[in-house]
């Protein structure tokens, strides 16, 4: 415990802060600096996906080769960064558009209706079919005003998010 | 979940804040090491020894020749086993505490306890002649675990055989249907946790029709954490530890013998002795498989969670 946060100089944890936006508190990121080391078993300045994938909780995640895509190979700066959506800080844009990065897999900026019907394959698995995947998601699309054709952007997303009470937050234990 | 899982949370051992960084505490501290390295250990050793004399020269003879008087050699055996374990405490410097009234032999009884180390049986069977059931060990200790432990009726198991639990469940059930067996003693967590938490029980010890008497054991961290981080480090390793510490400091409350409520599942009444296990000895209960410490989670784990999410679905297909 004392000794990890040693090697983080007030320094590191400015230039981290900063590039979070300071979304996080000083013992926050050092919080979060023990778990990455925790996790980082051979101290190489960043989590592989085996070892993010040894968190249970993680590994249950349906979502988990999307996140995996998402944070493998981060250094911490970087890590924090990711983490800085789920502050209870950020803003409700920030958050959407780490949804959107789910969603968007192959990172063009945009959102097409086979990119939602992947996740909503990840989501749900084999105990719902494919014809009635689609027409949840037809019906869902038209009653927010777009057909099946068209592409979603981040501003699509955060219209139709942006109202909805989006709760997606995690508090860092301080120890 | 990444940023802080209750998982390992359960399973991480806190390293006790060095306090010996000072001119003035340092000495003191080198003091500390030497009593405890030069004194304390030695003598410990000897105990032990004087312990392990004493009984080996008293069980080899009853267990041979008495063959015969079966009531005898187990009565006889089973105070010697007690008398082993005390000497075990006593190696640590183990002061411990009992709370409540001391369990009697009945049949149609199972006593069920949180889990931090294996000590926790020795400080146990210490008080009562438990039959326990445990994970076979490799080593010295599977050793003992043929010999001495097998005499009074212990049971064991092995984690990574997947046909194991049902020979096992039932063993369980024979062994509680005997008056003349020693209480049997579960630790239904199924692996060590770090006494600051509980993991889930596993129902096995709930199904077997009898009533089941709640153990709580909680050491006191301050003399020596007595978390047995199995992945870090060997029994024998974390035994010297401990008889190189000051003394192992801990409470025992045997707790309100409970039966299954009427309507109430095996599980449900796993939790329930569960919380009341956690609440006597101030630990948090946290929602998790403690075998998960050994093995990925399984496939039906995500497929739950997708299965969850496929009926929400299917509710907003009807509602159109």
């Amino acid at each position: 415990m004392g000794s990890a946060s040693s090697m983080l100089t007030q320094y590191d944890i400015e230039e981290v802060q900063e590039h979070c936006h300071n979304l996080f508190s000083q013992q926050e990121i050092v919080s979060l600096y023990q778990r990455f080391c925790q996790l980082d078993r051979n101290a190489k300045g960043f989590i592989s996906a085996d070892e993010f994938l040894s968190v249970p909780e993680f590994a249950m995640n349906p979502l988990s080769q999307r996140l995996l895509k998402m944070v493998d190979g981060l250094n911490f700066k970087d890590f924090v960064a990711f983490l800085s959506a789920f502050n209870s800080k950020a803003t409700t844009e920030q958050k959407i558009a780490l949804i959107f990065k789910v969603y968007d897999s192959d990172g063009n900026g945009k959102v097409s209706f086979n990119d939602i019907l992947n996740v909503l394959r990840d989501l749900s698995g084999s105990f719902i079919s494919d014809e009635q995947r689609e027409q949840v998601l037809t019906q869902v699309l038209k009653e927010a005003g777009y057909t099946k054709e068209c592409y979603l952007l981040l501003d699509d997303f955060i219209k139709v998010f942006g109202n909805s009470g989006l709760k997606m937050e995690v508090e860092v234990p301080v120890d | 979940m990444v940023h802080q899982d209750s998982f390992t949370r359960c399973f991480k051992s806190n390293p006790p804040e060095p306090w010996n960084w000072n001119v003035y505490l340092f000495p003191l501290w080198c003091c500390g090491v030497v009593v405890r390295y030069g004194i304390l250990f030695p003598v410990r050793v000897i105990v032990l020894a004087i312990g392990w004399i004493i009984f080996l020269s008293a069980y080899i003879p009853v267990h041979v020749l008495l063959k015969g008087h079966d009531k005898l050699r187990k009565k006889i055996e089973r105070y010697l086993v007690e008398l082993i374990c005390s000497f075990f405490v006593a190696s640590w410097t183990g002061v411990v505490k009992y709370h409540g009234p001391r369990p009697s032999m009945r049949p149609k009884q199972v006593f069920v306890s949180n889990h931090t180390s294996m000590i926790d049986f020795i400080v146990l069977e210490q008080m009562t002649p438990f039959a326990v059931i445990m994970q076979k060990h490799p080593g010295w200790v599977g050793l003992l675990q043929s010999t001495i432990l097998d005499s009074l009726g212990c049971i064991w198991f092995n984690r990574s055989e997947a046909k194991d639990r049902e020979t096992v469940a039932k063993k369980l059930r024979d062994h509680v249907q005997g008056s003349d067996n020693n209480p049997l003693l579960i630790f239904p967590e199924g692996t060590c946790v770090n006494n600051h938490y509980t993991v889930m029980f596993k129902k096995g010890a709930f199904e077997l029709g009898c009533t089941v008497c709640p153990i709580a054991v909680k050491y006191n961290k301050i003399f020596v954490d007595a978390f047995w981080n199995s992945r870090k480090q060997s029994f024998t390793m974390h035994l010297l530890q401990l008889m190189t510490s000051w003394a192992v400091v801990c409470d025992v409350w045997y707790l309100e013998p409970q039966t299954l409520r009427p309507g109430e599942t095996a599980i449900e009444f796993a939790e329930r002795v569960r919380d009341i296990i956690s609440v006597r000895a101030g630990l948090k209960m946290v929602p998790w498989d403690g075998y998960l410490k050994y093995s990925r989670p399984s496939p039906k784990h995500r497929e739950q969670k997708q299965q969850s999410f496929a009926e929400t679905i299917l509710r907003r297909l009807e509602e159109q």
